[in-house]
């Protein structure tokens, strides 16, 4: 599904009321980028609580009130509140996992070169997921999930000049990480 | 940086580095991202086909809501409630003493009953086939209820399901009462064990030894089904090393002894604090699978593997295994 908001608008419209064919567009579109904030939370079970995210979205998608840039900040909130709960009901360390050392493989190997080809998004996940929590959610829910700086303010329960000052900051940082530049090199 | 910095436009970012790290994030969903798409389009089937249990759930809440304006606080705590109006006021009210009348799998609510459940694993049963589940008797109060105290066991492990019978919400007694069981995979619902309520129109099985997902329902001859309950059964996975030859690569084994030959495994690794994929294998007869890994040169290397969620298990992941340098490997002892 393109990003067309006119287009988006219509797909939720038709979503809201049953149509199925919409709302796998609007999953299919959404279900990624919803996967990989998650995964920038630190969410151990991002499949799970990406289901719970859609199974409450499901739930109440006929009371929804909104365009398309209210149901990706509405998404992403109930996203956010799932991992939460699935964070407080888990014990688990996300500094530990965010800080783990990254080993190199010591020499190519046919199955580690299947990963590396298809690296390039899960890596750039991995590297925002290595901001600074506040930064990392900030760049997620502006760049992954596309909300607008108004509506991340609103999620985060911040100011919009420190959504800003957030996503300035963790731009900066990623800009001088060399492995952005290296994604840049694959990627051409 | 102050807080009256304005916008980046980031659909075109003065660093052209970092407008490759957006087009990497907000790429086009990949085979692995989109797996669940069949299993969401049935959910978005199922929620479609069933509006009147939202409409159920509601109007019980709002019965429990209209009781309690109504004064009926006092009913809640003498515990006069129908049950499972009375079990709301509990999860709303319990904080300050309301009783629950209907605790599931608690013993002390079975005095007297009795059921029968086979032990061992299924045999060929009479094949039934439930009506769908009648209207409750008095508009919100079921006539035939069936919970279970947790809805994911591990595999192999014994599920404990509750129910109650309480027509327009009067408990019956001495009702015989069958549980039907729909295992995944198997067509049809069997008979898996038969019960009598007590003086409170409960009744209680304990289901030993389920080792796949399951569906269950009550049925009373000649009246109500209950709704289903739906049990998913985890398998337990394991991952093993074992030194490889040469001593360069490893070998990690993992197994899941519950969950059925053909089923994958996948293996991760962790990196950059997040697991990626490495690849997957089928679990053979044994119901192992095994992956060849490098050893490091140095430091370690974190393994894990997920074993996904089919139709007849729910998801497991393993404990980590941590793959060390060459040297210690080879048993050589590390420095202090």
């Amino acid at each position: 599904m393109g990003t067309d908001a006119d287009d988006f608008d219509d797909v939720l419209s038709r979503a809201r009321s049953g149509d199925e064919t919409a709302f796998m567009r609007l999953w299919d579109h959404l279900h990624p980028r919803l996967l990989r904030y998650l995964r920038v939370l630190g969410c151990d079970e991002t499949d799970d609580v990406a289901s719970e995210t859609w199974l409450q979205a499901v739930r109440d998608l006929s009371r929804f009130d909104g365009g398309a840039d209210d149901f990706r900040g509405w998404l992403f909130g109930i996203g956010r509140h799932r991992a939460i709960d699935a964070s407080r009901s888990r014990i688990r360390s996300r500094h530990r996992l965010l800080t783990a050392a990254v080993v190199p493989v010591a020499e190519p190997s046919p199955v580690e070169d299947e990963v590396l080809d298809g690296l390039s998004t899960r890596q750039a996940v991995a590297m925002v997921a290595g901001l600074s929590r506040d930064q990392a959610e900030v760049v997620a829910l502006r760049i992954i999930a596309g909300l607008d700086t108004a509506a991340v303010a609103g999620i985060l329960g911040k100011s919009p000049g420190a959504v800003r000052v957030a996503l300035h900051r963790g731009l900066r940082t990623l800009s001088a990480d060399p492995r952005v530049r290296a994604l840049e090199e694959v990627d051409q | 940086v102050s807080a009256d910095v304005p916008d980046p436009d980031l659909t075109e970012l003065a660093d052209p580095a970092l407008n490759g790290l957006v087009r990497a994030l907000t790429a086009n969903g990949t085979a692995d991202e989109l797996a669940g798409r069949p299993a969401t389009l049935a959910m978005f089937r199922d929620s479609r086909r069933r509006p009147h249990r939202r409409r159920f759930a509601v109007s019980l809440i709002s019965a429990a809501a209209a009781v309690v304006l109504a004064g009926g606080i006092a009913a809640a705590y003498t515990a006069a409630l129908p049950r499972p109006v009375q079990h709301i006021a509990y999860r709303m009210l319990g904080s300050i003493g309301v009783p629950d009348t209907h605790r599931p799998g608690s013993p002390a609510r079975m005095p007297g009953f009795t059921a029968t459940i086979p032990a061992t694993a299924p045999a060929p049963a009479t094949t039934v086939r439930p009506r769908p589940a009648g209207r409750p008797g008095a508009g919100t109060v079921p006539d035939l209820v069936l919970v279970a105290a947790q809805t994911r066991i591990p595999a192999g492990g014994q599920a404990v399901l509750s129910g109650w019978l309480a027509p327009a919400g009067r408990p019956e007694a001495g009702i015989r009462v069958r549980l039907l069981e729909h295992a995944a995979g198997r067509p049809g619902w069997r008979v898996a064990g038969t019960g009598v309520t007590d003086g409170h129109g409960d009744m209680s099985w304990p289901v030993p030894d389920l080792t796949s997902n399951a569906s269950f329902r009550l049925m009373v001859r000649g009246g109500a089904v209950s709704s289903p309950v739906f049990i998913t059964v985890v398998p337990s996975v394991t991952l093993g090393l074992a030194a490889g030859q040469p001593p360069s690569v490893g070998t990690l084994t993992a197994r899941a002894p519950f969950a059925q030959a053909g089923d994958v495994v996948v293996l991760q690794v962790l990196s950059g604090g997040v697991w990626h994929r490495l690849g997957e294998h089928v679990l053979d007869r044994e119901h192992q699978a095994s992956f060849t890994v490098l050893v490091p040169a140095s430091g370690d290397v974190a393994y894990r593997v997920v074993l996904p969620r089919t139709a007849t298990h729910g998801a497991a992941v393993s404990g980590p295994v941590r793959v060390a340098a060459a040297r210690a490997t080879r048993g050589r002892r590390a420095p202090p």
